[in-house]
């Protein structure tokens, strides 16, 4: 028997969801939504809480704090196998004993569901998922991204109500990442649930989600489009962990200034300066290949480092680096919050 | 490029040739000959007379069917309550590691002080066991005097004895399952025991495998516990294989037909494993456990 994801499935809410582990806060206060068919990336440096937070909306671990909900229904108190969950794990979590079709059934088997009903759900994602050829291998005689393949089958088989993924790329090599990322977007989209993807990996976040939550010490920094937070970033802290090669931050006149590498262009000292410009004066320390692109290293004679990308390297010579002052972001320098 | 493969496994071919094969051989030679207090010790050639002898010999028979009783008793017994042991000793409990200290004791003692011990402790009618009966004014027990009793109380030292290290061999298998697959499995809605059979006991297999193997090996080849805690009897009702060779060799000096039963005793625990091989094969029998 499967029920029609649509009447179940709701909004994914979160309400000043907490976790603590003795003295220790793992997770402070964290309120978010996700809309159905939407895909959201929580963010952040290992130790931020973004996997912690995947663990409690799945009821692998208990809340300190707040509720979960989705649609009409509160999670906080259900065990994890009556959430409806379809979680993908950053190890993959196959059962390393059992064949793949068995990895795919093992959870309905245990939920009692028949034999023939079981057949007809593994059908529809192994060919959903290409899988038909393998289903008699066991895990370690696929690939790292068969794997893959297998553990979200295993997650779409449940029909789940919400989608979670940890680290789901994590274990693949970059290449294969990138050429995965459309292919697992479209198919969490077409899920119609909502989805959270946990990942350390800003290319991942950006390419996968529709918005993204930067979470630091347990704390929500930022929920918002990738656009925005790169542009826009709430805070010091946000507008580092999100661009590379990252931003340059250096103080004046008790501010604390933040430029994008690619907005800065180096000029000789006696060109003149449109309207509105600015410049710093700066020698060249090193240059770095990025490959289509080039990092070039300055530092001024106050002592400040300055990365400057350019299409190409830089000749020898006294340089002047030179910024648009619309392109400034001024934080302040005792909170660290944006203010202009 | 052949000679030098044999050059590098040479010395552990040379030890086993030393250690296992040349006694093997000089065993076989030896149960071809009669040498006794009747021959003065001297080998004298009889053939296949002592290899006769042994199919006719009730006591060897007898043996070999209390051997495999007490094998198969005791390492049973010690599977299930290790397998128990090891899945307590896993749970993240406080003083974890000084439990694991202690359960281990046991198995740290030599067999004989352990033997001797048991000796003791099931004396009628001075043992512990014993006073504590008469304490509540029952009969004493004549555990070692009574032939249904005596193999029930090896079993039990034996079992006290090496549980633990039977834990300990399925607890290094318990730590090398990750905890995701719990995780996951608890997504799909699994209880706590069926996560044991359905993750935890098939991903076991290959452990409890190599703790029957060490354990059937070591209680087919029992001598030092029944020796020191019955002495076999009464009456050699717990005589095994192994004490049956001994006592041919140094207390009737028949060293001939001591070499003819611990040869017997041999092929006997080659067709056992044998027979295990075949059913491990067996498809019925196997499935995803293996």
């Amino acid at each position: 028997m499967s029920q029609p994801s649509t009447t179940s499935t709701g909004k994914l809410r979160l309400t000043q969801v907490s976790r603590r582990i003795g003295a220790q806060l793992l997770l402070d206060q964290l309120s978010l939504e996700v809309e159905p068919g939407e895909i959201l990336a929580l963010l952040g440096p290992s130790g931020c809480g973004k996997s912690t937070t995947l663990r409690l909306i799945a009821g692998l671990d208990p809340l300190s704090g707040g509720a979960v909900w989705l649609g009409e229904r509160n999670l906080t108190p259900l065990p994890p196998g009556e959430r409806r969950v379809g979680m993908v794990f950053q190890s993959y979590a196959l059962y390393p004993h059992l064949s793949v079709e068995r990895n795919l059934s093992l959870g309905l088997e245990l939920r009692g569901q028949n034999q023939a009903s079981i057949q007809g759900e593994l059908q529809r994602v192994l060919s959903l998922l290409e899988l038909e050829g393998l289903r008699q291998r066991r895990p370690a005689e696929l690939s790292g991204g068969q794997r893959q393949r297998v553990a979200l089958a295993r997650a779409l088989l449940r029909q789940p109500d919400l989608f979670l993924l940890d680290e789901p790329m994590s274990n693949l090599d970059a290449r294969l990442r990138e050429d995965l990322r459309p292919e697992l977007r479209q198919l969490l989209r077409s899920a119609g649930v909502p989805v959270i993807v946990v990942t350390h990996d800003q290319q991942e976040a950006m390419g996968l989600a529709d918005r993204i939550a930067v979470l630091q010490e347990g704390r929500l920094q930022q929920l918002d489009t990738a656009e925005q937070l790169y542009s826009r970033p709430a805070n010091r802290f946000v507008a580092r962990f999100i661009g590379t090669p990252s931003i340059n931050l250096f103080s004046r006149d008790g501010q604390e200034i933040g430029l994008r590498p690619e907005h800065l262009e180096l000029a000789r000292p006696d060109a003149p300066q449109a309207e509105g410009w600015r410049g710093l004066d700066g020698q060249i320390s090193h240059q770095e290949w990025l490959g289509d692109r080039v990092v070039v290293h300055l530092t001024t004679p106050g002592g400040t480092t300055l990365r400057v990308l350019r299409p190409r390297p830089a000749p020898e010579g006294p340089w002047q680096v030179r910024w648009s002052s619309d392109a400034e972001l001024h934080f302040d320098p005792r909170t660290g919050v944006r203010i202009h | 490029m052949r000679w030098r493969l044999w050059l590098l496994i040479a010395p552990a071919l040379a030890l086993l040739l030393a250690l296992f094969i040349a006694p093997l051989l000089h065993y076989l030679w030896l149960s071809g000959h009669a040498q006794s207090v009747v021959t003065g010790l001297e080998p004298r050639p009889v053939g296949a007379q002592q290899w006769l002898r042994l199919l006719n010999d009730g006591r060897f028979w007898q043996d070999a069917g209390q051997t495999l009783r007490f094998a198969v008793c005791s390492v049973g017994l010690e599977l299930i309550l290790g397998l128990a042991m090891a899945l307590l000793l896993h749970q993240p409990i406080r003083g974890r590691a000084a439990i694991r200290t202690i359960t281990l004791l046991p198995w740290a003692l030599p067999t004989t002080v352990m033997a001797l011990g048991w000796r003791w402790i099931f004396n009628d009618p001075y043992g512990p066991i014993n006073q504590v009966l008469q304490a509540l004014g029952l009969q004493p027990v004549g555990f070692l005097a009574n032939p249904a009793l005596t193999w029930l109380a090896l079993v039990w030292a034996d079992t006290w004895k090496t549980t633990p290290f039977v834990a300990l061999l399925l607890l290094a298998g318990l730590q090398t399952i990750p905890e995701d697959l719990y995780d996951a499995a608890r997504l799909e809605g699994a209880t706590r025991w069926q996560c044991l059979w359905r993750i935890t006991l098939p991903l076991l297999v290959p452990y409890l495998l190599i703790a029957l193997l060490f354990r059937l090996a070591q209680a087919l080849g029992v001598f030092d516990l029944i020796q020191v805690l019955s002495g076999g009897g009464p009456a050699g009702s717990t005589e095994s294989l192994a004490l049956y060779a001994y006592l041919n060799a140094m207390r009737f000096l028949d060293f001939g037909y001591s070499a003819t039963i611990t040869l017997g005793s041999f092929v006997l625990l080659v067709l056992l494993g044998g027979i295990g091989a075949v059913l491990w094969r067996w498809r019925p029998l196997a499935g995803e456990w293996r």
